[in-house]
């Protein structure tokens, strides 16, 4: 149910931007978005500090839980080698499109400055994808497929915008998991896109 | 840079916060309304910051099938990975500590009962 909601304001979001005069979406600043962004990553902290159980759960897993990030990397490069192979594209162009992590903006900036622009914009596009597939699937999949399918689903997205989605529809634990892989693969993102381009004429 | 560093500062006020205050089932409830609101009014802000943005429309005409497959398929293998790498990790911690399985998943939503959390 709670899906079919996000759809809906994302498509009315959308219509609103594409019809509404330039001016009027113009006065809807970026800082309101991100205002809203810090509120939420707050509550998913609130909820995640009120669960006392937490703290011990994630500390008998000990360094392990590092294992997370490096292996929803592997994941997501896998995705992108296969979405290229579909498609008939260059692996190269894959693994850079998949590095982004789902972080749309730095990725199709970056692919766009060390491959091309068209392929900065699929890089741009793609993420942005990957960030709403998050949006959209964690609600419908959180109960089926577990906490920790969610957290790779978000990428680098889950220390930010996808951690209150992550945060509301799994166990608090997820939060921590969600937040703490987010921000390794953000840190990774501008590092490993580069080495995608290695030995490019 | 600088708004990750902010983030970082707000989820841990947050989990500060939730400690602190030992955030009963009532806080709960009305911290997951909140979040639910949110999630949902940040999601039109996207929809309309991108459907304002007229080379966002030429992408998707040029581009959309080709970012579709590329990004539910990158969303995928990092789901599925994470799945592999989280039994693994709860295996370990089974093995190493002796613990009981922690509910693997799917786990309940953070929200009590009664709250309208997302999922």
């Amino acid at each position: 149910m709670t899906t079919v909601w996000i759809l809906l304001a994302l498509g009315l979001g959308l219509l609103a931007g594409r019809t509404l005069p330039a001016g009027v979406t113009g006065a809807v600043p970026d800082v309101v978005a991100t205002a809203l962004l810090f509120l939420l990553v707050l509550c998913a902290g609130i909820l995640l500090g009120s669960d006392r159980r937490v703290v011990d759960d994630l500390r008998s897993a000990g360094f392990r839980i590092l294992s997370l990030p490096f292996a929803i990397a592997l994941g997501s490069v896998a995705g992108g080698l296969a979405a290229a192979l579909l498609l008939g594209s260059a692996l190269r162009d894959g693994l850079a499109v998949s590095l982004g992590f789902g972080w749309y903006s730095l990725s199709g900036i970056l692919v766009a400055d060390l491959g091309n622009p068209s392929l900065g914009a699929l890089a741009f596009l793609s993420n942005l994808v990957r960030e709403l597939t998050a949006f959209v699937a964690i609600p419908l999949l959180s109960t089926t497929l577990g906490g920790f399918f969610c957290v790779g689903l978000t990428g680098a997205t889950g220390m930010g915008s996808t951690l209150p989605v992550v945060s509301a529809a799994t166990a608090p634990r997820f939060s921590a998991l969600s937040f703490l892989s987010g921000a390794v693969l953000s840190a990774l993102v501008p590092l490993l896109i580069p080495l995608a381009f290695l030995g490019k004429a | 840079m600088e708004v990750l560093l902010i983030l970082f500062v707000a989820f841990a006020a947050g989990i500060a916060s939730g400690r602190l205050l030992h955030a009963g089932p009532t806080l709960q409830r009305v911290v997951a309304r909140v979040q639910t609101a949110g999630i949902l009014a940040l999601v039109f802000l996207m929809g309309l910051a991108l459907g304002a943005d007229a080379t966002f429309w030429e992408r998707v005409g040029r581009l959309g099938l080709e970012a579709l497959l590329f990004g539910v398929l990158t969303a995928t293998g990092g789901g599925f990975a994470a799945m592999l790498a989280g039994r693994w990790i709860e295996r370990r911690r089974r093995r190493t500590t002796g613990a009981p399985a922690a509910p693997a998943s799917p786990e309940a939503p953070a929200a009590p009962a009664g709250g309208d959390g997302v999922g």
